[in-house]
């Protein structure tokens, strides 16, 4: 049985780091219904899905992010035509959504990417353009020699709907050192973000665990990300990654060192600690079926979770690391497997509207 | 949680009798509760120790005279190994510390007993040491029928070129309305249940499986674990239940579902199958393995918390479940099983194939390898 004092803070959103730490020292399946009692009080019985496709804009990069199996150094970048005919595809699948992301080197300019949503949006007014990284930003405003809320706001004016929570991985400078070293740091993780909240420009939020953090860092990203929002209220949701590491240097020396992929039980414990320290903040946890398989993803809608991600159509990134989960689930199986959790369907855009 | 299940269902859960009618109740409860009850149960059956086996798959044909609408794997012009290349895989196997090799194929038109006999033979001749756990309940049957001979002479015969244990597969669901749908051409739940039967009677132990998630109904799926059940009261001869979650691409029984809009079984369905089958086989079947093949690694670690105490076998190769569909690899490493194992608060053990005995970690039956 959990602790009365801990599921009293639990619910008005006050767990702290120590409840955190007792919520996760116990039986798991207690931590579990905890969990999907909040879900329930949050979001009810409803579990949401999004009809969309991710576009990689480049796979070429000149990071050296020690988890990432997707950069190439002699890589491809997508013409506009071929980024339009991307996005035809998505629209004639019924995608309400198109994912734009990719590598970050110097041919990705701030104009290339305006120039890209613009023709996306004269071509297909209807689809919401969720796209680019803190970190693509980031590094896209330091090209062009302008402030970071400068280039969000020029990017939102040519289209971009909103903004991805990626490159957060573990927001604690020392994960950050050996795994990302040449990324933004959390500081400018956070800034950016805040910048994109400020000018209206929403954005989920991310964490890639299951590396060289320990459990206390997982803890502290999570509760940054409850900070952020209770200043700007700019979080669409969380999407806990369990890190795959297959096919690239950190993973490569983990596994060398006898530690491999966490297991479902941890995965599960994860997200439900998400729900639970995130509870009144931020209402929406995805279960990214990418990562977790079709199978432990629906095991998630029990432990907090209340929506399964996209169809996706193209997953690059994470099939490079030995993701082994397919690139795309229609949403008539993402449907059967809300339905068969008890759960009443919503298809939704990237801000959770509904769709019709 | 407070169990909300009735003294009489826990009772009976201990004893060993749970009913149908409790079975399916069980399965209206919260499913954490079904959870808590199995976990229970694993821990009193066996404690905290999680075990494996490092072995090897070895599918000697993919040519099959059935016609199993299930079935990804059957190819006509698909390929026979020789009985060299059948040993080199095993010396392959040997070498990397296996203990068993699992050797199954599909039903070749022209052969018979002898051509069983001979495999065993040469497997045992080469390398003794190692056990043969070989030939469904199936490929039994039709070895004996193509030789004219009694199921318990041939299965004699087998045992005494040296098969030690046979994998309890062909069962799918156990329930001929079910069968003649999706394997018309296979042998009977009556002539299953013989096979088995009498293999246990000669001595050779097997596993014990079952196929859900296709056509069959839960009431259906109930009656096969309870049948394995009454199997065991009489024989004692099972050494496991492993409960494989039906893979539907790829093949016609699966494409036809899919297009009627049903799909593969999710996790929490997955995790109670393996929750009411520690419950149901409680005190008769000790061990019940949970698959990381079909499961996937990460729930296959969920359903030790589900009844399950064991995450089955190395494997090495595996062409069954990923011609239809399955994409969790085909090679899972001693220490990744171990990982697994230790990051779910138990005790990684390996195992032999009937349970009887443990390596520890200094033991030369370990393997240590890359991945594949």
């Amino acid at each position: 049985m959990l602790p009365d004092d801990i599921i009293k803070s639990a619910r008005s959103g006050e767990v702290g780091y120590e409840d955190a730490l007792r919520l996760l020292a116990a039986n798991p399946f207690d931590l579990f219904s905890l969990a999907n009692d909040m879900r329930y009080d949050a979001v009810g019985d409803t579990v949401s899905y999004v009809v969309n496709r991710n576009i990689y804009l480049t796979n070429r990069c000149i990071g050296n992010c020690g988890f990432c199996a997707f950069k190439q150094k002699e890589g491809y970048i997508l013409t506009r035509d071929e980024v339009l005919r991307e996005v035809k595809l998505a629209q004639a699948a019924g995608a309400v959504e198109v994912c734009v992301q990719g590598g970050y080197n110097p041919d990705l300019t701030l104009d290339y990417y305006q120039d890209i949503f613009k023709m996306i949006k004269s071509e297909h007014p209807a689809i919401s353009i969720h796209g680019l990284s803190p970190m693509e930003v980031f590094y896209a405003a330091g090209q062009a020699g302008i402030p970071v809320n400068e280039a969000l706001m020029l990017l939102k004016k040519s289209g971009l709907d909103t903004l991805t929570g990626t490159s957060a991985e573990i927001l604690v400078d020392r994960v950050r050192n050996i795994i990302c070293p040449d990324k933004l740091s959390t500081g400018q993780w956070v800034e950016t973000i805040k910048a994109a909240h400020e000018i209206g420009l929403r954005t989920n939020a991310t964490i890639m665990y299951g590396h060289v953090e320990s459990i206390r860092e997982r803890l502290e990203h999570i509760f940054l990300i409850r900070d952020i929002q209770k200043r700007t209220g700019g979080f669409t949701e969380f999407i806990p990654m369990p890190f795959m590491p297959y096919n690239n240097r950190t993973g490569e020396s983990m596994m060398g060192r006898g530690q491999y992929m966490t297991g479902g039980i941890e995965d599960l414990q994860l997200f439900a600690i998400s729900r639970i320290i995130l509870h009144t903040h931020i209402d929406n946890i995805q279960a990214p079926w990418v990562k977790l398989g079709k199978k432990l993803a629906q095991v998630a809608l029990f432990s907090g979770a209340n929506d399964l991600g996209g169809t996706l159509m193209e997953d690059h990134i994470t099939t490079a690391s030995g993701g082994s989960n397919g690139e795309y689930t229609p949403a008539s199986e993402l449907e059967w497997i809300i339905r068969e959790s008890g759960r009443t369907t919503k298809r939704r855009n990237a801000i959770y509207e509904e769709c019709k | 949680m407070r169990p909300t299940f009735s003294d009489d269902i826990i009772e009976n859960a201990l004893a060993g009798r749970t009913t149908k009618e409790e079975a399916l109740s069980l399965l209206q409860a919260h499913p954490f509760e079904l959870f808590e009850l199995a976990d229970r149960l694993r821990y009193e059956a066996v404690g905290d120790v999680v075990t494996y086996i490092v072995n090897r798959n070895i599918n000697f044909t993919s040519r099959c005279i059935g016609n199993c609408g299930f079935c990804a794997f059957k190819d006509n012009s698909g390929y026979i190994l020789s009985t060299e290349q059948i040993l080199e895989k095993v010396e392959e196997a040997d070498r990397l510390g296996a203990t068993e090799v699992c050797i199954q194929g599909g039903l070749l038109p022209d052969v018979d007993l002898d051509f069983y006999i001979n495999i065993i033979e040469s497997v045992k001749e080469g390398y003794p040491h190692i056990s043969t756990h070989a030939f469904s309940p199936m490929e039994v049957y039709h070895a004996a029928k193509q030789s004219h001979m009694e199921i318990d002479d041939a299965l004699l015969e087998l045992k005494k070129a040296g098969l030690d244990s046979m994998p309890g597969t062909a069962a799918e669901i156990l329930s001929d309305r079910v069968r003649n749908i999706i394997c018309p051409g296979k042998l009977n739940t009556a002539e299953w249940t013989e096979v088995i039967t009498k293999a246990h009677r000669t001595g050779i132990p097997t596993t014990a499986t079952m196929m859900y998630g296709h056509i069959e109904t839960m009431e259906e799926r109930i009656e096969h674990i309870m049948l394995i059940r009454d199997i065991q009261q009489k024989t004692g001869g099972f050494t496991e239940f492993v409960p494989l979650p039906f893979m539907p691409y790829n093949n016609k029984i699966g494409e036809d579902m899919l297009r009627s809009g049903r799909y593969i079984t999710p996790g929490m369905e997955d995790l109670k199958m393996y929750a009411l089958a520690r419950i149901i086989l409680n005190t008769h079947v000790n061990n019940i393995q949970s698959s990381w093949v079909k499961l996937g690694k990460k729930l296959s670690q969920v359903a030790l918390y589900c009844g399950a105490n064991d995450l089955g076998g190395t494997l090495m190769e595996e062409k069954i479940s990923s011609s239809a569909g399955a994409t969790n690899g085909e090679f899972m490493s001693a220490q990744e099983l171990e990982w697994f194992i230790r990051t779910a608060g138990r005790q990684p053990r390996q195992r032999n194939t009937i349970y009887t005995k443990v390596f520890d970690s200094a033991s030369s039956g370990k393997v240590k390898m890359k991945t594949a």
